[in-house]
């Protein structure tokens, strides 16, 4: 949906990470619906986490959405590359437009 | 894309078709992205007014209809995806409505609706689809062709069906669906099929689209109505309580509870009720009234007792 509207940015989540090792996002900034994309797979996330009392700690997760490439005809190849501690960077080419065209 | 009218249009596909390879690969190798090549102008891009509502309202009930629609809604993934995506949409602000110009083809051809800002003058982020003002969703000259066995048929734009399916069609290409081709703007066959599919797969939900607007069209209709807004008239004035006569009148408003006056007995009831306004010096001098009360008149007042007679007028 994002791709599909041209939208790109940084969006930084907030998150709580539990005694299981998942992530719950807390906060967010950024555009809404990178934010919503980001936190969504966040939640897919699993940290191991240390015997200590630090496992309920609040981590920050960086996530840049950019959109780069020359548009494809089929369906935009995402890339997905982590770099430590906390950066995500999603690279899309934007899908072109599709047009629907009637005739007077 | 949809299907194409007319006989250059084969041609002016083909224009598009070979500006786009050609596009692709010049900017693909100068730029990091060809969505610079504008192939559709915007005018008045906004996502709000009358027009906005009218084709948001239209996606809101999309859901609705196709609830019952078991081969539709497996097309979209489920009635819940489909729901699901289409308030995102919404609540994302990624729906935008906008005349559109087509740059390869000014003249020729009108683009009813497009998926991707990638190509439309438009600003980054603003939407993913755009809906256009000038197409076939609210202009009924701008006809969307359909394939109807090995022909096609020409519905005219405005109509419920040519709404649903352009909907349909935007959202199968925003969904990236399965089964719907999204490179669909250099074949024509493949265009045509698009919108076959969707009427094939979603027959149903289409059918109740026309169904549920017909009946809501009917509805406001009937509320709208000037007979059925106005009140019953109520013949005050003495010429046209005489005109009109009193059953008509005693209907309406006075004697629906009460005893209706013999035929005879009308010509009394006029004269005081007249007397009761105050007019019945155009009926020369006044009878006794029989029948009267303060403030009251005797219009209302049931004329009971068995042996009571008026005096001709």
């Amino acid at each position: 949906m994002a791709l599909l509207s041209g939208t790109q940015g940084i969006v930084t989540l907030h998150c709580e990470v539990g005694k299981d090792g998942s992530l719950r996002p807390k906060t967010s900034e950024g555009p809404r619906v990178l934010a919503d994309a980001a936190k969504a797979n966040a939640t897919r996330w699993r940290f191991s986490v240390p015997d200590s009392d630090e496992a309920k700690s609040m981590v920050i997760i960086v996530y840049t959405f950019e959109i780069k490439g020359a548009t494809r005809k089929t369906g935009p190849e995402t890339t997905f590359a982590f770099e430590f501690p906390n950066r995500v960077q999603v690279s899309s080419p934007q899908p072109y437009l599709m047009p629907k065209a009637a005739k007077r | 894309m949809g299907v194409l009218a007319g006989g250059g249009m084969w041609l002016k596909c083909f224009a598009i078709g070979l500006l786009m390879v050609v596009g692709n690969q010049t900017m693909g190798m100068a730029a990091e992205n060809d969505c610079d090549t504008i192939l559709v102008d915007l005018e008045g891009l906004r996502k709000h007014g009358p027009e906005y509502d009218e084709v948001v309202g239209m996606m809101s009930s999309l859901a609705g209809w196709m609830k019952d629609d078991r081969r539709c809604s497996g097309f979209f993934g489920g009635v819940e995806a489909v729901e699901d995506w289409i308030q995102r949409l919404i609540r994302y602000g990624l729906i935008a409505v906008a005349k559109t110009t087509n740059m390869v083809d000014p003249e020729g051809m009108i683009i009813s609706g497009f998926t991707s800002s990638c190509g439309a003058r438009a600003p980054a982020g603003y939407a993913a689809i755009f809906i256009a003002t000038n197409g076939s969703f609210f202009d009924r000259d701008v006809r969307t062709a359909m394939p109807t066995g090995s022909r096609w048929k020409y519905y005219p734009g405005a109509s419920v069906q040519v709404r649903v399916i352009l909907i349909l069609h935007e959202l199968s290409h925003s969904m990236g669906l399965a089964g719907f081709s999204h490179d669909d703007r250099l074949d024509m066959n493949m265009s045509a099929k698009n919108n076959g599919v969707l009427q094939a797969e979603c027959a149903k939900t289409i059918e109740s689209a026309v169904r549920m607007n017909k009946s809501a069209e009917r509805r406001i209709r009937g509320a709208g109505s000037p007979r059925r807004r106005q009140p019953p008239s109520m013949p005050t004035s003495p010429d046209r309580l005489m005109r009109r006569g009193l059953p008509a009148y005693n209907k309406k408003r006075r004697y629906r509870a009460c005893e209706q006056p013999k035929r005879h007995e009308w010509g009394n009831a006029v004269r005081n009720h007249l007397d009761w306004l105050g007019r019945t010096d155009r009926l020369g001098p006044a009878q006794p009234p029989t029948h009267r009360s303060n403030g009251v008149s005797p219009i209302g007042t049931p004329l009971r007792h068995a042996g009571h007679r008026d005096p001709p007028l």
